[in-house]
């Protein structure tokens, strides 16, 4: 069963990865990243099973789900090698979570790259029988259309997360073709689910404050796969030696469209989350809502707002803070004249985003990314609709936010 | 000869010293801090470094000039250890919360203190919010009739950069967020109402720590409470009390506010007297008893009884679990 009442007729997970879950018996187990979304996630489910977790932290104070389980839960720097060796001792699998999440670009990459080497070195000094790594399905970059499988070619990018992941896949694979590293590589889609910041809280923030202005007629695919169906993989691919020096795409059971999955989060903001406008609509709105950072500029004086090298979100939180600023010292007609043209966010009190660049590219690519190879290779098996994996997080985010608290 | 004021030493240096007592003790004429007593080296520099004139020591043992009072600031599971150590050097103790990890260990704490002829003191800091002593005084003045019920939600979602792993690990905290957070609830329970019975109490762990626990219990009158605790998430943090003639709702932190809501469904919002201006305040009046209790005999608001009483009780909720069926229990 997972999870409560609520919840009694989703799927069974731990009977879904019983199986795999026997390989890992008696078997010791290193986590890092471990208190993050999927990390944690991956040990709930392998606490169900008899084996010994090391799950490595870099705080404790945000190991608290963590600390409900019967594992072993171990503070260090994957950049200081020394620090965590004692915890490499004897081990058998180990899932390499952690990424250069926060700090400078540097500090990140020095996580992403450094650490993992020293990942690999560990688990080569104490013949780790397999080793896992967690890159992305953005390291192929937005391609346009039709599938997009393993051997779709990287496109050039600037990001500084996907160069990372990218980086990190080379890194991985030099060892397994130089020294046989039994290594697999992931590449998962958006993951989403329980405690999933970017595809579920970071997401209902934004709702609650934004939405998002579409194009009728123009949606792209989202390539989503649903927590515990990428933990089913990362179990299933780790144990399973034809999956060694391979890089696998995981996917979920189905390709939504956007729309559907912002029209989902609206069940939980109770807000209309995107309003659709014919080509000329949009255009009209776009270029109102673009008048703003000149106005801002005069009303501000000596806060250059440059529109070239602010990012779009960001540009339209500084123009709100600055028109709500304003309108406090304003008489009402002037008021009036001055936010005529956004009357619309104004009765909702939300910000009508226009999707541009990357963003839009992102949100509107019609590509899909696929698992066959990770289904063929070592038996991948989705098991969450979209709609299920919802309505999971649905029910979890209520909890979570104290509107079902019950027993 | 008498004592004039209070010579003390902290015993540990954890977060609780590092916030709260020694920028109240440092430079406090009213007490004279010692030292702090921290094992861990670079814990123990940083706060040399932070604090001016602040004497560090890696053990009780190199103390060098005279003490007569200590605080105890340790992990949990060293509370009776360091506490029972100071109390036969006839060395008077504030001990934090919890005071013990069982109530054996309490009755031996109180018992070495009664020998020794010093005094014994638990941190339940809670009984110096104002809000919690007018809730005590609605209670008994029966302002609005008879108590009928208490609901009590405290969540917050914990991400302290903690130095060690004594919150998360059993045998060092003896349990989660009902040892941590709970024995302070269970403090204002005892303070308000006497001792409960247990009739049921629920956790998610999976015999480690939990991080939510739904407690009820009952009193004698017919009174009943249900208690629900987090460390994954923000819960209303509200007392809701229940009267024969109306609801009130106060903050479980020292805040001024409170709501009324009258039978007759008038809803007052007010603020609660002598507000609470200076966060530290609770805590200034808490060490300010303790100093009363040892040099002058005064009886503090604390009480050792109701503290070992309410690890009794904790004791008693970890024997009697049940699961608790979640979102995030997931098998």
């Amino acid at each position: 069963m997972i999870g409560g009442k609520t919840c009694q007729k989703c799927i069974n997970i731990i009977k879904i990865v019983k199986e795999v879950l026997e390989k890992f018996k008696g078997k010791i187990i290193v986590v890092t990243g471990a208190n993050g979304f999927i990390g944690c996630r991956l040990i709930e489910l392998l606490s169900a099973t008899n084996c010994e977790i090391r799950a490595l932290v870099r705080n404790f104070g945000s190991s608290i789900r963590l600390a409900r389980l019967p594992i072993s839960i171990v503070q260090g720097d994957i950049l200081d090698k020394e620090s965590i060796r004692e915890y490499f001792k004897g081990v058998d699998y180990v899932f390499h979570c952690a990424y250069g999440s926060s700090g400078s670009s540097q500090m990140r990459r020095k996580i992403d790259i450094d650490g993992t080497r020293n990942v690999i070195e560990l688990s080569k000094e104490f013949n780790c029988k397999g080793l896992l790594f967690l890159s992305t399905i953005s390291v192929y970059g937005l391609h346009g259309v039709g599938e997009v499988t393993e051997e779709t070619p990287y496109l050039k990018s600037s990001d500084d997360y996907v160069l990372n992941k990218r980086a990190v896949e080379q890194l991985v694979t030099e060892h397994y073709l130089s020294s046989q590293l039994p290594a697999v590589i992931l590449q998962p889609t958006g993951v989403y689910g329980p405690w999933a910041k970017s595809y579920g809280l970071k997401q209902i923030k934004y709702f609650k404050l934004k939405y998002y202005a579409l194009e009728k007629g123009v949606d792209g695919i989202a390539n989503l796969v649903y927590v515990d169906d990428l933990v089913q993989a990362m179990l299933k691919s780790v144990v399973n030696t034809n999956a060694y020096g391979n890089k696998y795409i995981i996917s979920g059971l189905e390709h939504i469209e956007w729309k559907e999955f912002f029209s989902a989060f609206e069940s939980i903001t109770g807000n209309r989350n995107y309003v659709e406008y014919s080509g000329d609509e949009l255009s009209k709105f776009y270029k109102m809502d673009q008048r703003r950072p000149s106005f801002l500029k005069a009303l501000l004086g000596s806060l250059t707002v440059k529109k070239k090298e602010i990012k779009n979100l960001r540009k339209y939180v500084i123009i709100d803070f600055a028109i709500n600023l304003f309108s406090r010292f304003s008489s009402k007609k002037l008021k009036k004249n001055l936010l005529s043209h956004s009357v619309e966010e104004r009765s909702s009190n939300r910000n009508r985003v226009f999707l541009e660049g990357e963003i839009r590219q992102f949100y509107t690519t019609r590509s899909a990314a696929l698992s066959r190879k990770a289904t063929k290779d070592f038996g991948y098996d989705p098991k969450f609709g979209f709609k299920q994996g919802f309505e999971i997080l649905k029910n979890w985010y209520y909890w979570f936010s104290g509107q079902n608290s019950e027993r | 000869m008498m004592m004039s004021k209070l010579k003390l030493v902290i015993v540990g240096g954890g977060a609780i010293t590092e916030s709260v007592y020694i920028p109240i003790l440092l430079n406090n004429s009213d007490f004279q801090l010692m030292a702090v007593i921290e094992q861990n080296g670079e814990r123990g520099k940083y706060l040399k470094e932070n604090f001016e004139g602040l004497t560090i020591y890696d053990s009780l043992h190199k103390v060098d000039e005279a003490f007569n009072a200590a605080i105890v600031a340790t992990p949990n599971y060293l509370h009776k250890e360091v506490s029972i150590a100071l109390l036969k050097k006839g060395v008077h103790v504030l001990v934090e919360k919890p005071m013990a990890l069982s109530s054996a260990d309490c009755e031996e704490m109180r018992s070495q203190a009664n020998q020794n002829g010093v005094k014994l003191m638990v941190g339940m800091v809670r009984r110096y919010y104002t809000n919690m002593q007018m809730v005590k005084e609605i209670i008994e003045a029966k302002t609005f009739g008879e108590l009928v019920s208490l609901s009590i939600k405290e969540g917050y979602v914990f991400n302290w950069p903690v130095t060690s792993d004594s919150l998360i690990n059993k045998r060092k905290s003896g349990g989660g967020v009902l040892i941590d957070i709970g024995v302070h609830v269970l403090d204002l329970l005892f303070y308000w109402l006497g001792r409960p019975n247990l009739v049921n109490y629920y956790d998610d762990s999976f015999n480690q720590i939990e991080a939510e626990c739904l407690i009820s219990l009952s009193w004698p009158t017919g009174v009943v409470s249900n208690v629900q605790l987090s460390r994954l998430r923000e819960l209303p943090n509200t007392i809701e009390l229940t009267f024969e003639k109306g609801v009130v709702v106060v903050d479980v932190r020292p805040s001024d506010r409170v709501d009324i809501s009258l039978s007759n469904k008038l809803l007052i919002n007010g603020k609660v007297a002598k507000p609470v201006t200076d966060k530290m305040k609770p805590f200034k009046k808490q060490l300010q008893e303790f100093s009363e209790l040892v040099l002058k005999g005064r009886v503090a608001r604390t009480s050792i009884r109701d503290a070992e009483e309410g690890i009794t009780l904790i004791q008693n909720c970890y024997d009697r679990r049940k699961n608790l069926s979640e979102m995030y229990q997931y098998y």
